[in-house]
């Protein structure tokens, strides 16, 4: 009992390192490929040059470092760190305090129904690759959704700014709108694999469509798919639905949040798009899966097959699901530097006139068609 | 005796999150203690083994509709309705009333017929089942009737809303 609990923990570290990791590196992305489609160099200043004798070789080695920009995660968050802790006057205190960290809290505990591997089989233990191996898994991660709400509502209604306050009414309504399009697309995907375990809808879209498809979401469900990244992009609340935050002149939420706490706020984001990154790839594009690979090994649809050892399966799912991960990490962050914003009437139009009602149509049009299915 | 102890920790801390809740005079802190009784609740669902409920108790409860009231809270000014007089002259009637209809529903559950009784529901056959699929099973076949009318009275509910909110469609 007490080895399935440290294997638990193990995995939920290993599920963490990699979500900070990614979401921490965002920071840097962020700089570089707003400058790249900027035509601009970005950051390449930060960082250090060593004058003792003894040290000193190791410059040139460092000179790439900094131009690339590599420093400059680690200097923002000194400087974050470093700020003065600071609560607005006249707000309240604690529930100020509290909201980065409720927010970070649940943007975080969605990830342990994300499955990041098949079945490791190690000293004759069975290991599932995923934190929690939960039968509601989909419910699971949007009920974790919901109560990120809160994180956004407190931090509004603590600041004692009007600004912070109506930033928060927006996020609220906005988040709220987009999660009955995102509830509603999943409901496909649902229906196909016949199951709410994250673990079993990846292990459904291993099969193949015609003997060589990889049954995937984003191939039986494309709508469904559109539907998803964009309500999910939504759910981020990065351009263009960036209405709540709008760091740069309507102001949003955060607003008075500064140091450390603002920090959270930024992670928070940034997880938050690693979530629906994560989310996207497990429910429409395989998860873990790798083409025509079995546990076995390679089988090609024209008959050739490659045996491959049960470690490097399992070492080419985890990859592939990273490779997943933070392919849709760039594409989210090159749609956030492409577009516009939306004005706040066509974005709650865009939410319940256009794509709720479409959702809804592809729940009908997915339940004719597998009745279609089995009839024939 | 592990699941005995989760148990006793989920209803206290459940029962004292109701409490707080319903003593702040602060509506903000009075909703995240609500957020935190919806929680313990979802605990004592995980602890019967009905993980489904468990998931849309913090859902739908907290997710929604919790953050609809909350919604109502942001609105009002929650400083100076803390400052309002709580205490109403029929207070003690009225705790007396909710008082017995209380000791009426404790000595009900104790008493009453379906005390003590089992559902068809066994551990054993939601983990062969699924626990998704054993609600889902009941649910559209036994009790298919009141599951749709639960639908047409939201339904009703949603259009009513609407037309009230909205005078000029």
């Amino acid at each position: 009992m007490w080895m399935d609990l440290a294997i638990k923990a193990g995995l939920a570290v290993v599920m963490m390192l990699i979500v900070i990791n990614i979401a921490g590196i965002h920071s840097w992305v962020e700089r570089k490929q707003s400058a790249v489609i900027q035509d601009r160099w970005g950051a390449n200043r930060a960082g250090f040059t060593l004058n003792s004798p003894l040290w000193r070789w190791l410059n040139p080695l460092l000179r790439p470092i900094i131009y690339l920009g590599l420093f400059q995660p680690i200097a923002d968050l000194l400087k974050l760190v470093a700020k003065e802790n600071w609560s607005p006057v006249g707000g309240m205190k604690w529930l100020h305090a509290v909201a980065p960290f409720l927010y970070l809290l649940f943007a975080f505990a969605g990830f342990a129904a994300i499955p990041f591997g098949d079945t490791l089989h190690v000293a004759g233990r069975d290991i599932a690759l995923q934190v929690a191996s939960l039968n509601v898994g989909f419910v699971f991660i949007f009920a974790m959704a919901g109560l990120g709400v809160y994180g956004i509502v407190l931090s509004g209604v603590s600041s004692n700014n009007n600004y912070a306050f109506l930033g928060a009414v927006r996020g609220v309504s906005q988040m709220i709108s987009y999660e009955v399009t995102l509830g509603a697309t999943v409901i496909g995907i649902v229906m196909v694999y016949g199951s709410l375990d994250m673990q079993e809808i990846v292990r459904g879209q291993g099969a193949l469509l015609w003997g060589w498809l990889p049954k995937w979401g984003v191939f039986v469900q494309p709508l469904g798919c559109i539907l998803f990244f964009t309500a999910a992009l939504a759910e981020t609340k990065r351009i263009p639905f960036d209405l709540p935050e709008g760091e740069s002149e309507i102001i949003g939420y955060f607003t008075e949040y500064s140091g450390t706490k603002f920090g959270m706020f930024l992670l928070a984001d940034f997880v938050e798009t690693v979530m629906v990154a994560a989310l996207t790839t497990t429910l429409f594009f395989g998860g873990w899966q790798f083409p025509y690979l079995q546990a076995s090994g390679f089988v090609f649809p024209w008959g050739a097959e490659v045996a491959v050892g049960h470690y490097a399966v399992v070492a080419i799912q985890v990859v592939s699901f990273l490779v997943k991960v933070i392919a849709f990490c760039w594409l989210l962050m090159t749609i956030r530097w492409t577009l516009p914003r939306f004005r706040y009437d066509q974005l709650m139009d865009l939410g319940w006139k256009r794509m709720l009602p479409v959702s809804l149509a592809n729940i009908a049009l997915t339940g004719l068609v597998i009745l279609l299915i089995e009839a024939l | 005796m592990a699941e005995h102890l989760f148990f006793l920790y989920f209803a206290v801390a459940a029962l004292g999150c109701g409490a707080a809740m319903v003593t702040r005079s602060n509506l903000l802190h009075a909703a995240l203690w609500m957020l935190a009784f919806f929680v313990h609740m979802a605990g004592i669902f995980l602890l019967l083994n009905a993980e489904f409920i468990a998931a849309l108790q913090v859902m739908v409860y907290a997710g929604a509709i919790l953050i609809l009231y909350l919604f109502v809270i942001m609105l009002l000014d929650v400083r100076e309705l803390a400052k309002v007089r709580q205490r109403h002259a029929s207070a003690t009637v009225a705790s007396l009333i909710a008082g017995v209809m209380g000791a009426i529903l404790v000595v009900t559950l104790a008493r009453g017929t379906f005390a003590g009784t089992h559902g068809s529901a066994t551990a054993a056959l939601l983990a062969s089942q699924g626990n998704v699929e054993s609600v889902a099973g009941v649910l559209f076949t036994t009790y298919l009737l009141p599951f749709e009318v639960a639908s047409l009275i939201l339904l009703v509910a949603m259009v009513g809303a609407i037309l009230l909110a909205k005078r000029r469609l």
